[in-house]
């Protein structure tokens, strides 16, 4: 089953008039991932989204939903936030859930479920105008809970949040995640996406210009490593040794730098020890998903050039 | 079909325009017979009796009153229709139309759904204002044989056209302009602008069949004015079969367009 294709886009496009807002998207998104759509404001993910979620007519193309055909009584079992919560403001938190639960067609016992899943059941009374913007965020994912989804999409779900509202908010994303539902995360921020997802993608100007998994360091670039001693002694070592190559030198007496191949970080801390010196830090840096994003981006310059 | 009548019902019974619209139409549908009838008891009693005239109330006469009723109910339709207008363009201005249709209702649910509450609200007003024709009929009128009670009470039938006509226009003007505040301006102000080309054709060119082919010409003409016949001694204006075929034509028409924009048009 962890093969298995939730979602499939084939070309699918959408131009409004001159403006391409996506072309030939060709997506597929594996169950059981938690999956990140990275782009900037405006490259295609919104209007990627819905399409597939029947709301945003395709110029052309296909998508399937399930690997079977896409239609309203598929959208049931998926969960989906597209751009902001979306209520009915005057109405209170548990008459807007109501309306969610005759759509998808699920008992209204389920409301109180999911209302504590997102600790909103102190406040379910309060009319919805009234709740903070995180608050709306977390009623937002518990209506897309309420039918109990195999995919739970969410679109820029910490936009606009302040620190805590997004630790909460990402708390719940995790909780989720660990259940073993597919996630669809899109955002603008690369933070995000490292910390919640484990597969993304890359969309410019409405193309896919990247896909694979999150933990994928780039095998093009060296170990890069950060290390320091006491008074100084690092850089001291660093000219010593013909494998590092010193990157920068920082005003704590850090050193970064890259080491040659066939070099790590042990065989330093080896070498150190055994000219006696004692090294107080010594870090290995992945690369960083921003690192990734820079390099998808310039590499995708490069070929449209 | 349940499902989805619950579904509207559960946007449209906690919503405050609701209450407020649907309440200011039944105090005036209420207040109309009941202040006319007042009246022409005062100046009856005060006046006329001592001259032998027991009343002047010839409104409330079968089978009059079924027309009388109606033409004048007619005049409150846009209460309604705004009601209609709010209820539609709302979805979209606050966008939970896309996110309805995101949670598995479909496009075309959607259309079933408001049509179902237009039709329930036209139902229901046209046997409220049935039942006010019979409460004031069988009291103040001196007639009350069935046969002449039920003469002609094809207006009822008529009047449920005309409400239906006017929902589903509302409803195309909110589908086209998907603001409520604008959208209730301009369902008023259309009524006002249709008159300019309408007393062209019918008082400027005379061509009185094209006047009664525009939108709110024909759900006027529906149900004709019957007072002029009181004071002009006219014979009957009764149902034309061509305007209840003009009025039926347009229902199709608004509808058919009404769908195509609810599942063409980008939510």
């Amino acid at each position: 089953m962890s093969s298995s294709i939730v979602l499939k886009t084939s070309n699918l496009t959408k131009h409004y008039g001159k403006i391409k807002a996506v072309t030939d998207m060709n997506l597929s998104i594996p169950e059981g991932s938690v999956f990140g759509i990275l782009g900037p404001n405006g490259s295609g993910k919104s209007t990627t989204l819905g399409m597939a979620l029947g709301v945003t007519t395709p110029t052309s193309g296909d998508f399937s939903w399930f690997g079977g055909e896409a239609n309203h009584q598929v959208r049931k079992q998926i969960g989906a936030i597209l751009e902001r919560p979306i209520f009915y403001p005057a109405f209170t938190a548990a008459q807007n859930l109501r309306i969610t639960a005759q759509i998808k067609e699920v008992s209204y016992d389920r409301i109180e479920e999911v209302l504590s899943l997102v600790g909103l059941n102190a406040r379910k009374d309060s009319k919805f105008k009234t709740y903070s913007l995180g608050m709306k965020q977390r009623l937002a994912i518990g209506a897309a809970m309420i039918a109990d989804p195999k995919v739970l999409i969410l679109d820029e779900p910490t936009n606009g949040l302040d620190p805590q509202g997004i630790a909460e908010i990402r708390g719940i994303i995790l909780d989720i995640a660990k259940s073993g539902k597919t996630i669809v995360l899109a955002s603008h921020l690369l933070d995000e996406v490292q910390k919640v997802c484990n597969e993304f993608c890359v969309l410019r100007n409405g193309r896919l210009i990247h896909q694979g998994p999150v933990s994928e360091t780039g095998n093009t670039a060296q170990a890069e490593i950060e290390f320091g001693a006491a008074n100084g002694k690092a850089i001291e070592l660093a000219k010593e040794l013909d494998f590092v190559e010193v990157l920068e030198e920082q005003y704590n007496g850090i050193i970064r730098a890259h080491l040659s191949e066939g070099f790590s970080a042990e065989k330093l801390n080896e070498i150190a020890h055994s000219k006696g010196l004692v090294l107080d830090h010594l870090v290995t840096r992945r690369q960083t998903l921003e690192e990734k994003f820079l390099e998808i981006l310039k590499n995708d310059d490069s070929l449209s050039k | 079909m349940m499902r989805l009548l619950k579904i509207e019902l559960l946007k449209l019974l906690p919503a405050k325009y609701f209450w407020i619209l649907m309440m200011i139409f039944l105090v005036i549908m209420i207040a109309i017979p009941v202040t006319t009838s007042l009246l022409s008891d005062w100046v009856v009693n005060s006046f006329l009796s001592n001259l032998g005239v027991e009343q002047i109330a010839v409104l409330f006469d079968f089978n009059d009153i079924w027309q009388n009723f109606t033409f004048v109910f007619q005049f409150f339709t846009v209460l309604l229709s705004s009601l209609v207008l709010i209820n539609i363009a709302q979805e979209f201005s606050l966008t939970t139309a896309r996110q309805q249709v995101i949670d598995g209702l479909s496009r075309k649910e959607f259309f079933k759904g408001k049509l179902i509450v237009m039709a329930s609200m036209a139902l229901a007003v046209t046997i409220v204002a049935t039942i006010l024709c019979l409460v004031f009929g069988y009291l103040y009128s001196p007639v009350t044989d069935l046969g002449i009670v039920l003469k002609h009470i094809q207006f009822i039938p008529a009047y449920f056209l005309h409400l239906m006509h006017d929902f589903l226009f509302a409803m195309f003007i909110a589908l086209l302009i998907r603001r409520t505040g604008i959208g209730v301006v301009i369902l008023i102000f259309y009524g006002w602008l249709e008159s300019i080309p309408e007393a062209i054709l019918r008082y400027g060119l005379e061509w009185e069949w094209f006047a009664n082919l525009l939108p709110n010409a024909s759900t006027k003409i529906l149900i004709g004015n019957p007072f002029p016949k009181f004071l002009l001694q006219q014979t009957d204006v009764t149902l034309q079969p061509t305007d209840i075929l003009i009025s039926v034509g347009y229902i199709g028409f608004w509808l058919v367009i009404n769908r195509w924009l609810i599942l063409k048009k980008d939510f």
